[in-house]
């Protein structure tokens, strides 16, 4: 996108860009035959197009860095585990009748549902307890 | 009036240039790697990830250094299937791909924080059309900043539907064909057909068909049976100019797959080697006829 000055029909030169940290971003633009001026103020549907081609407005500033994107952008959840809670020999019985591959979602609700109410301990009872909560 | 052409250069921030820079290192990273094949097909659930790591584990068994994306990125299921349980690491020349039975892979999912989290963009709104530039943008980012050093094939796993393949074909030039996965299904049969004819309209071309769950063996008996009642396309797909590259039985030893690529028993692992082979043969006779401008 290109701007011109429509007081003296030059092109415009980007003075500053800021912003990003709000989803917006403020462009300025400036006459440098004329000296006019104006800002673009971009929303954040505008903002976020401009953020997913992973380029930067007013130019690269430093070396292109891997990830960029994957980096800056996706919300990768919780880091981490925050303090697994003990379990019960026969609780972790009944966890392993969970399918594999849904174990450590239902693992992260127990332990949750534990927390919540006080529990220190899971315990098949609190599992039912937490099961019954959830509406199942 | 001034129009866009009679002005020179862009408006300050050089994104043409970026962008051309961003193509350019995506290239260099290409260029160490031999092959490049997509496993696609516009049907859901036919077991394309199931094929890409199959036929992985058969070109890996050849001595070949095999690498794999996970290109459905809302849907990421490489990592699990091969037992990959591993957070991203990042490293000078790229993020390092995880490596399991020989097998490199790169996926979404080695970025979350846990396997069941899903895929979310920072920004106002999901359903928003930005999204879709994210994901093209992160497609980029996968391939070409990924660490994956020398590779005789990159095998790349789609998700269902046409737009990811789109975005593909628009990073990857020189990609070197397509093994569209289908189930002999009359719906799925039909959608691939469409997909084939996709794929042919972009000029990519299609390695072949790979018929997946085509029947089972009773595991009592031993008596075969058909899990769908589809007819036999095989000779309608060399209509339309695409081979059946094989027929996969369907077999539970497959959804196991970690017992799989760990050597257990499958009807499936000849098949697999055999239409590996079959690939392979493919990308050589089409690089052979592209560097003749056939």
């Amino acid at each position: 996108m290109k701007f011109l000055c429509d007081g003296c029909g030059s092109k415009m030169a980007l003075k500053e860009a800021e912003g990003f940290d709000d989803n917006t971003v403020t462009i300025s633009f400036v006459c440098e035959k004329c000296g006019t001026g104006f800002s673009m103020l971009a929303n954040p549907m505008e903002t976020q197009l401009v953020k997913g081609l992973g380029v930067q407005v007013g130019g690269r500033k430093g070396p292109h860095e891997p990830m960029e994107v994957l980096k800056g952008s996706l919300v990768t959840g919780e880091g981490g585990h925050e303090g697994e809670l003990p379990w019960e020999k026969e609780a972790l019985e009944r966890l392993e009748r969970v399918p594999l591959f849904a174990r450590p979602m239902a693992r992260k609700g127990i332990e949750r549902y534990a927390r919540e109410n006080g529990y220190s301990t899971i315990t098949p009872e609190v599992m039912e307890e937490a099961r019954k909560a959830s509406g199942m | 009036m001034k129009r866009y052409r009679d002005v020179e250069g862009d408006g300050g921030s050089g994104i043409v240039g970026q962008v051309t820079e961003k193509l350019g290192l995506l290239n260099e990273r290409m260029a160490k790697v031999r092959r490049k094949v997509a496993v696609m097909s516009g049907k859901g659930g036919v077991g394309k990830s199931t094929v890409t790591v199959g036929l992985a584990s058969a070109l890996a068994a050849r001595g070949l250094r095999v690498g794999i994306l996970d290109a459905d990125l809302n849907g990421p299921s490489i990592p699990d299937m091969m037992g990959i349980d591993a957070a991203v690491e990042h490293g000078p020349g790229g993020a390092i791909p995880a490596e399991a039975f020989s097998i490199k892979a790169m996926s979404m999912d080695l970025f979350l924080a846990s396997p069941e989290r899903h895929v979310r963009w920072d920004g106002p709104s999901e359903t928003s059309p930005w999204v879709s530039t994210f994901e093209a943008t992160a497609l980029r980012e996968l391939l070409a900043d990924t660490a994956w050093g020398e590779l005789d094939m990159l095998l790349i796993d789609l998700p269902p539907g046409h737009t990811r393949f789109n975005d593909l074909s628009g990073l990857l030039p020189g990609l070197d064909g397509v093994v569209m996965v289908t189930t002999p299904s009359e719906v799925s049969n039909l959608i691939v057909l469409k997909s084939i004819n996709k794929v042919k309209e972009s000029g990519v071309p299609v390695a072949g068909i790979l018929e997946n769950m085509m029947g089972y063996t009773c595991v009592h008996c031993g008596g075969k049976n058909e899990l769908f009642a589809g007819e036999d396309m095989r000779e309608a797909f060399e209509y339309a100019g695409v081979p059946c590259l094989g027929r996969v039985t369907f077999d539970r030893a497959l959804s196991d797959l970690k017992g799989y690529l760990a050597g257990g028993k499958c009807v499936a692992r000849g098949i697999f080697d055999e239409i590996g082979g079959k690939v392979l043969d493919f990308v050589e006779t089409s690089k052979e006829k592209r560097g003749k401008g056939e």
